[in-house]
């Protein structure tokens, strides 16, 4: 029989619901694997450095997925491989995983939140797909397909390896998909719903569905594919952490994440939505990581910061990253984090006001004081994801 | 300090194989009868799996303005016709939403991955320039589970918090949890919850057959979903669409709206263990279930009725069986559990909601649905599982199981609303 005497939820008050206090937000782990950078500090020497890599990491050998004892690839797809990388490296950073331990400890009080576009679709077009186009009436499947091809695989090929065991969830929104994952993990973390959240997204959009679908969006085929194509795969996680229990364990602490707001209609409201419920000025904004400089992007921060908006430093890094569609938003935070931890400024487009496109202009990078970085992500179903970081 | 918002359920929609809206699936829910049956959508007869829970035509064409969907865009119709019928049960009114943060969470596992694979087989089966220009021209979009949530926050012009929420079959379970959420932590007044699965199409069926996870009982469809029962093999698909309305508990209060019942907490746990199959220790099964129960303030004595995953798979119904042993100890034979699967199969990622609304309807009616087809009991389960007839029982708390591969074990206390 359950012993229903522990850790009993606080009466509620008159009314029948109940206060608590919320907890600050710590980041204390990061990790990145993608085609254009294989870790955090290859992936940040590259934004440094401005330009994209020349070269693309594949996953002809399995190399680096060697080096994670509990991992079975038989069960996975690129998408879940990079997840599975970039957890390790997040895991290790944060110190909740020894290097070449084999699992994590507190698994318990570690949870999952996963941000996906086309999550195993690649994987589908490849495998299923073809056997439904060869046969619809009766397309030959195999048990490893079966289990790849759906979304919540991911969730198993990233917990098990590491004993992962508490909340976990994908998240399926499109481009913010990576953005609302963290704010989700940060909501939980603040709530006290665990201690620790893996948090970030993963993708691999490199594939002919996504293609066709941007090439029907007009964007140049040039634009899309081959090593040159802005489109990438790969993923970047961050190890949420409730900041008081960071502290006491002595973990090094990147940023503090301070707010999360996201809405599908009034692209400006979760801006000042989220600085207000943080109590922080439009002046106390030091830099803008974007998800992309589209005119209805810049218009947003320009009614946003107003004047201000000539002295803001915007960083776009899938402009050097590639575009990771369901993992670009935890690129951004990744790059949000480092901003912060380095006190450097990437390259950056920097939009003189009052503007028009032609009015954006590229700034060398350089190191300043900063205090807070806002990260804004957008989708085409006009879904707007913000986060802000701090020192 | 920040107030925990209490969330209420207002409005329920639903377009399932047993009824479409809530009266008619309540009436199927407690016929004592079976909704499976051999596949008539398409031709089945190659393939080792030829049952499944449809959705007759009859059913959906009254709800239609135009032609029954092909297979590969009827998850859309099932969404947009439950998301319809919840709104207007809701009675909440677009000038109230448009006062307050709504928003959308859908659930779902498969999604609409099979408009996905038609429009691949278009392309595939189209040579030279020809195959450019439909690579193009192919909507792609409408292959990705997250045009489910975009559509269903159009139809609404909700502006709030959404997302997609895809966790195998714990999905709809997990919409839930995140929608209530969004209105405990603040970033919503009103949820919109969806779970949809259109699945029974030959493709999925026999993804879930490769794995060996569906009943072959091809010769006696209505007998195939049999949870708990001896010889049970597997389950069965199902499919449709379930919408719930979860409201902020003032804000319900405040415009006089009918309330179902409170949906108390939820948790998730992962078993971190196996891509399928559950962990045989319980651990984190019974860590959700454990957390989830002192979240609610609702002691394992108070629990009155279980609603159980019971998908009719050997491991799955018994591993239940075990965990229900483990939380209430002797008490385990006294509380009632059953599920909607053996009536309508397993509509996979929308079971979680769809198991919500019968839990609701279950609070609202006090009656217990049935398990049918429960004819021989098997030596490890031999719990109360409501067999063969639905009945009248005094229901104030109810612990909602829900599972997915992947290790998922998602948890909900759901309750009469009390002062």
């Amino acid at each position: 029989m359950l012993n229903h005497s522990e850790n009993v939820t606080p009466a509620p008050d008159g009314n029948g619901e109940i206060s608590s206090s919320l907890s600050r937000v710590a980041v204390t782990g990061l990790g990145v694997a993608s085609a254009r950078a294989s870790n955090v500090e290859e992936f940040w020497q590259l934004l440094k450095q401005g330009r994209p890599s020349e070269t693309l990491f594949r996953f002809d050998d399995d190399e680096l997925l060697a080096k994670v004892p509990g991992f079975k690839p038989k069960f996975a797809d690129d998408t879940a491989k990079f997840a599975v990388l970039a957890t390790q490296q997040a895991l290790i950073c944060a110190g909740l995983l020894e290097t070449g331990a084999e699992s994590v400890t507190a698994g318990d009080e570690i949870g999952l939140a996963l941000g996906t576009f086309s999550g195993p679709i690649k994987w589908g077009l490849e495998h299923s797909f073809m056997e439904a186009a060869k046969d619809f009436l009766n397309p030959q499947v195999s048990a490893a397909s079966s289990v790849i091809a759906y979304y919540g695989s991911l969730i198993g090929n990233v917990t098990i390896p590491f004993r992962i065991a508490g909340p976990s969830v994908i998240f399926c929104n499109l481009d913010v998909a990576g953005t609302d994952a963290i704010g989700y993990a940060y909501e939980a973390v603040r709530h006290g719903k665990t201690r620790w959240m893996l948090a970030g997204g993963a993708d691999a959009p490199v594939n002919p569905m996504i293609e066709g679908e941007l090439l029907r969006a007009g964007v140049p085929a040039e634009c899309i594919r081959g090593d040159n194509g802005r489109l990438v795969d790969g993923a970047a996680l961050v190890v949420l952490e409730n900041y008081e229990s960071a502290v006491a364990r002595g973990a090094h602490i990147y940023a503090e994440l301070r707010g999360y707001q996201t809405t599908t209609a009034l692209r400006t409201l979760p801006f000042s939505e989220l600085l207000f419920s943080d109590e922080c000025e439009t002046d106390d904004v030091e830099c803008v990581v974007v998800g992309s400089l589209a005119p209805y992007e810049v218009n947003n921060l320009k009614s946003l910061f107003r004047t201000r908006t000539r002295s803001l430093s915007v960083t776009q890094p899938d402009q050097v990253i590639g575009y990771a569609l369901g993992a670009v938003g935890a690129m951004q935070a990744v790059a949000s984090i480092m901003t912060l931890n380095c006190g450097y400024v990437l390259p950056s487009a920097q939009i003189r006001f009052p503007m028009n496109e032609s009015e954006v202009v590229t700034q060398p990078g350089t190191f300043i004081p900063i205090r807070n970085v806002l990260q804004t992500t957008q989708s085409l179903s006009r879904k707007t994801s913000v986060l802000l970081f701090s020192r | 300090m920040v107030t925990k918002h209490r969330v209420v359920v207002t409005g329920l929609g639903i377009v399932s194989s047993a009824g479409i809206g809530h009266s008619q699936f309540w009436e199927g829910m407690t016929s004592g009868q079976s909704f499976v049956r051999r596949i008539t959508r398409f031709d089945p007869s190659r393939m080792r799996v030829q049952i499944a829970s449809e959705i007759d035509d009859a059913l959906l064409q009254p709800h239609l303005s135009g032609a029954v969907p092909p297979v590969e865009n009827r998850i859309y119709t099932y969404s947009e016709i439950a998301a319809h019928l919840a709104w207007q049960d809701s009675g909440i009114t677009i000038e109230e939403l448009g006062t307050c943060k709504a928003g959308v969470v859908v659930g779902t596992s498969v999604g609409p991955s099979v408009n996905a694979a038609v429009s691949y087989m278009h392309v595939h089966n189209t040579n030279g320039e020809q195959r450019k220009e439909i690579a193009r021209e192919n909507v792609w979009s409408h292959g990705f589970p997250a045009e489910l949530g975009r559509r269903l926050n159009c139809k609404l012009r909700l502006g709030g918090f959404s997302a997609v929420v895809s966790t195998g079959c714990a999905s709809g379970a997990d919409a839930i949890g995140v929608g209530l959420e969004a209105i405990q932590w603040g970033h919503s007044n009103v949820m919109f919850i969806m779970g949809a699965e259109a699945p029974i199409e030959p493709l999925t069926i026999n993804a879930f057959d490769a794995i060996g996870a569906l009943s072959r009982r091809n010769n006696d469809p209505k007998r195939a979903s049999r949870p708990f029962d001896r010889d049970r093999d597997g389950f069965v698909l199902g499919e449709g669409a379930g919408v719930i309305v979860l409201e902020e508990l003032a804000f319900a209060l405040r415009r006089k709206a009918r309330i179902y019942g409170e949906i108390r907490s939820y948790v998730t746990t992962t078993d971190a263990h196996h891509m399928t199959a559950p962990r045989h220790d319980l651990n984190k099964s019974a860590l959700a279930v454990k957390r989830v129960l002192t979240q609610a303030a609702v002691a394992p004595e108070q629990v009155d009725y279980v609603s159980a995953h019971a998908t009719s798979t050997p491991l799955g119904d018994m591993i239940e069986t075990k965990l229900a042993k483990r939380i209430f100890g002797q008490r385990a034979y006294e509380i009632p559990m059953s599920s909607t699967k053996s009536i309508i199969g397993h509509q996979s990622g929308g079971s979680g909601v769809f198991q919500a609304i019968s839990n609701f309807l279950t609070l609202k009616n006090q009656y217990l649905i049935p398990t049918v087809n429960l004819e021989s009991r098997s030596h490890d389960c031999d719990l109360d599982y409501v067999p063969g007839r639905g009945r009248p029982a005094k229901v104030e708390h109810i612990l909602q199981h829900t599972f997915g591969f992947s290790g998922k074990n998602s948890m909900l206390v759901m309750s009469k609303l009390s002062a």
